[in-house]
């Protein structure tokens, strides 16, 4: 047995055994009508907090050191805090910061894949975790006493060495592109994204959204950079806490950290938040509810202005819990909601949400959200009563003890006050603050502070079953809540010149193959593709046979033989149906989006466009073509500069993931039937490789749609 | 105080099959019949779940999340929704866009069927094991994390010392325990499988 078994029994042995012989206490053994003994318990007043004490100290490579000695259990745990964020996403690559903070676990170090160290660390109870969130990076780590050197080593290892291994990054990736797809379920989450990208601007980090074409662009050498600009000694502070003594503990961490000198310039200041308002009324459209999600504000303050502590008692009165005035008047007396709630939002280094938010029946929609109105406007306009100041103060004074009930979170109180600059004993300065509150503080606050003139509402539910409609509050803006695709490369406009380079460029790329009469002399192909993709478990190999007739509607079938049986896929544009083991059934949309792609861009097909007046051929520099098919995605073809063959297809294609960019590239041209054709071919998409395989084809072997459409 | 229930449910004879319409993506859940928190097999349970998807090397979230890469979640819950009565040893499932409720049935099937099949290593249950000791020491850091423990037992179990003791019995669970109880409780006629689907008119 493990000694963590040991330490855990022990602790079960003092506790389980020692007061076995008190039954008399613990159950009386007659059933008499007495108080329970809680009633009698008697509580002096709360001893005053007692700060522990903290050393602290800078190593010589810039790391700064927190250590605090707490030996009430055996445990040890820990991290570091790095000067990051995903406010430092690029633009073009939102989500960067969070996939490199996810997969520097995950992905393993040089030495160790992510899974060797998930086994290492889980089976001895431990954990090494990593994260970066909006204004800062944290790997962290948590052990039982006797394994702390072990897990210390992994912790250091995640810290300096990590690897990124791509499958790991593949994961991730596919993780966000699914919620993506997701992110229109809930209506609170469409809301809560909703306001704060309306408060804080979409052109700007605070306020900007992550979509599917962001996360394509990110590549490991992207994470690698990241990791490699905000990951060193002296942008980091860490802080170690649990059962062991300072001086030890300040040796192993010497030793772990003391000797690393990787340096980097210091990290510029987080983007500030633009200054700006966006009143108005915002509706988004969710028609499947019956509730509408609501929320009502403008930007809030920061943690360290000198009426914060005033703003906090003000915000406690207006929505702050089950006593406020929101909560008492919007949900309690009129009946309009079943939670309403919110108040002064304040970040440390920049402004945080001023917002209140609620649900409600839709019938009532405007109704709520008039009486929130109201409850801002009434606390701005008269003072607040005692009694109101009074309980507000005392929530914040009484609950005060719990922010110290942890060694953990004392710790971590200090080292983020270090982190954004504040004074250690900002909490009571707050306290006081707090203590010194008055009613006319209270409106002060709430006329200076909120201002009715900027608010911004947004709704989101079922505007059709709004009693009122939604314009007697103002002139309302829809929301855009479309999941866009992945941006394609912009097709230029097709103006005369670039037609008619087009089908010149097209034409020479026909030469190249064999000539337009040779492939208009195709009646019919049969492609066999064997290939290898590149699935996160290994390489799977794959048997494909695409079978294509020519025609006004060309029919086109794909044969895909899986482990667990074969797929097929078929279509002509009015006959579309898609058989696997289980059955055969119409396609679905995103299926039949992809087949008409894949009919559309069939060899022949596409290298004859010219002759196709669904098709539009147009350059799009002296190597580049588009063709686009009427009411279809286009399909940009590279063709090499020296023999005029296609060297690259660029496509959209909608993957299990959602739409995808896909780049197809042919080689090893050799000539059947006198047209030459690509015998391999490599696929990316979303910039990764993600399949190779060779094809063989024969042509006009006399297919016939009505054998092709057969269904199995 | 009300009286203690004592009606117990007739047993299940067949599985059970719902599908609810909900215009969000899929999900699934797979509900076991079990018998409740006092039933001698209840740490046996507690193992399982624990096999199946504690941390990163719970089978399910190995196979189903980072290797096939189907679901976005996979965990398994001894006690659903609470252990006082007999209730459900259950199942939950987020299948990854592009990938079905089907396909993923399937996969956690096989997770299951193996528990059956097959006896779990001794790593894996000393690792089970471990975490559950560990985890109870991370429990007793914090006032509120007591606070709301030992009453939880006390009411439960009615004593507050299962807490602790509740380890010893976490102990002697054996491999041969975690087939024998997978292959009593986990068959099809004593589940219900539940999944959503999104409307008809909805896109």
């Amino acid at each position: 047995m493990k000694l963590a078994a040991l330490v855990a029994l022990a602790a079960t042995a003092t506790w389980a055994q020692a007061p076995q012989p008190a039954p008399t206490k613990t159950a009386p053994a007659k059933v008499t009508l007495t108080a329970p003994a809680y009633k009698t318990l008697k509580f002096g007043p709360p001893p005053p907090v007692k700060l522990p004490d903290i050393p602290t100290y800078t190593m010589p490579n810039g790391m700064r050191v927190y250590l605090l000695e707490n030996h009430e259990l055996p445990l040890v745990s820990g991290f570091v805090l790095v000067r990051t964020g995903n406010l430092f996403d690029p633009k073009d690559k939102i989500g960067l910061a969070e996939v490199t903070g996810t997969v520097m676990r995950s992905g393993g170090t040089k030495s160790k894949t992510g899974e060797q160290l998930d086994e290492q660390l889980e089976n001895i109870a431990a954990s090494v975790e990593s994260n970066i969130g909006e204004t800062s990076g944290r790997v962290g780590f948590s052990a039982l006493r006797e394994n702390v050197d072990e897990v210390l080593a992994v912790f250091q290892d995640v810290v300096m060495n990590a690897e990124f291994r791509e499958d790991k990054i593949a994961l991730v990736k596919q993780q966000l592109r699914s919620g993506i797809s997701r992110r229109n379920d809930d209506a609170g989450d469409i809301l809560g994204r909703n306001f704060a990208e309306i408060v804080y601007g979409r052109d700007n980090p605070y306020g900007w959204r992550m979509e599917y074409e962001h996360i394509d662009r990110i590549q490991r050498d992207d994470l690698i950079a990241f990791y490699k600009r905000y990951f060193f000694p002296a942008n980091m502070m860490l802080a170690v806490q649990g059962d062991f003594k300072t001086d030890e503990m300040r040796a192993k961490l010497e030793k772990l950290f003391g000797t690393w000198n990787y340096k980097q310039d210091a990290v510029p200041p987080f983007p500030q938040v633009p200054e700006k308002t966006s009143p108005g009324v915002y509706l988004g459209v969710k028609n499947d509810v019956t509730q509408t999600s609501f929320a009502l504000g403008h930007l809030g303050g920061i943690l360290k202005d000198p009426n914060f502590a005033a703003l906090s008692v003000m915000s406690d009165i207006l929505g702050g819990g089950f006593s406020s005035r929101l909560f008492r008047e919007v949900r309690t007396r009129q009946g309009l909601a079943y939670s309403v709630s919110g108040g002064w939002g304040a970040n440390y280094n920049h402004p945080g949400l001023f917002q209140i938010s609620g649900s409600t029946k839709s019938a009532s929609t405007v109704d709520a959200i008039q009486a929130a109105l109201k409850e801002i406007n009434g606390i701005r306009t008269t003072e607040v009563t005692d009694q109101e100041l009074d309980t507000a103060k005392q929530s914040v004074l009484n609950s005060f003890v719990f922010n110290f009930d942890s060694p953990t979170k004392t710790l971590s109180r200090m080292v983020t006050y270090d982190y954004y600059g504040y004074p250690k004993d900002f909490i009571f300065q707050y306290q006081k603050g707090v203590q010194a509150v008055t009613k006319a503080d209270v409106l002060r606050v709430a006329k200076e502070y909120l201002k009715p003139e900027i608010i911004a509402t947004v709704a989101v539910g079922k505007p059709a079953d709004f009693g009122k409609a939604l314009t007697t509050l103002g002139a309302v803006k829809e929301l855009d809540l479309s999941i866009p695709d992945p941006k394609q490369p912009a097709a230029p406009k097709a103006d005369s010149a670039s037609l008619t380079r087009g089908k010149e460029l097209l034409q020479k790329a026909q030469q190249a193959v064999g000539g337009a009469d040779k492939l208009a002399a195709v009646k019919d192909y049969t492609q066999s593709v064997q290939a290898n993709i590149n699935a996160p478990q290994g390489a799977m190999a794959i048997k494909q046979t695409n079978q294509w007739i020519a025609g006004a509607d060309a029919a086109y079938k794909q044969t895909q033989e899986l482990p667990f049986g074969k797929v097929i896929a078929y279509s002509d544009g009015k006959t579309n149906w898609l058989s696997s083991p289980q059955g055969t059934m119409d396609m679905p949309p995103p299926v039949l989006r992809q087949m008409q792609g894949e009919r559309m861009r069939s060899f022949v097909a596409l290298l004859l466009a010219d002759r196709n007046p669904q098709m539009t051929v147009s350059a799009v520099d002296a190597n580049t073509i588009t063709v686009t098919p009427a009411g279809g995605d286009s399909v940009r073809i590279d063709l090499d500069p020296a023999t005029g063959l296609p060297a690259r297809y660029s496509y959209q294609s909608v993957g299990p993931q959602g739409p995808t960019n896909v780049m197809l590239m042919p080689s090893d041209w050799r000539e059947v039937n006198g047209i030459r054709l690509p015998h391999k071919f490599v696929i990316e998409q979303g910039g990764q490789k993600f399949a190779e395989g060779t094809s063989t084809w024969t042509l006009n072997s006399g297919l016939t749609p009505e054998e092709l459409s057969k269904k199995p | 105080m009300p009286p203690p229930v004592t009606v117990r449910e007739p047993e299940q004879e067949g599985e059970k099959r719902a599908v609810l319409e909900s215009p969000s993506q899929p999900l699934l859940i797979v509900g076991y019949k079990r018998p409740n928190q006092n039933h001698p097999d209840d740490p046996v349970f507690d193992v399982i779940a624990g096999i199946l998807s504690s941390g990163r090397t719970g089978t399910l979230y190995k196979e189903l999340v980072r290797d096939k890469r189907i679901a976005l979640a996979a965990q398994a819950a001894p006690t659903f929704p609470a252990g006082k009565y007999d209730h459900l040893f259950i199942l939950f499932n987020v299948p990854q866009a592009g990938h079905s409720v089907e396909e993923n049935e399937k996969a956690m099937d096989a997770v299951v069927e193996r528990l059956k099949n097959e006896k779990v290593d001794a790593a894996t249950l000393d690792r089970v094991k471990t975490k559950v000791r560990a985890g109870l020491v991370r429990q007793l850091d914090s006032n509120t994390g007591l606070a709301s423990q030992l009453p939880m037992y006390e009411t439960f179990y009615g004593d507050w010392r299962v807490m602790f003791t509740g380890l010893q019995d976490i102990e002697k669970v054996t491999a041969e325990d975690v087939q024998r109880v997978a292959k009593q409780y986990f068959t099809n006629s004593n589940r219900t499988v539940v999944h959503t689907v999104a409307p008809k008119e909805a896109k």
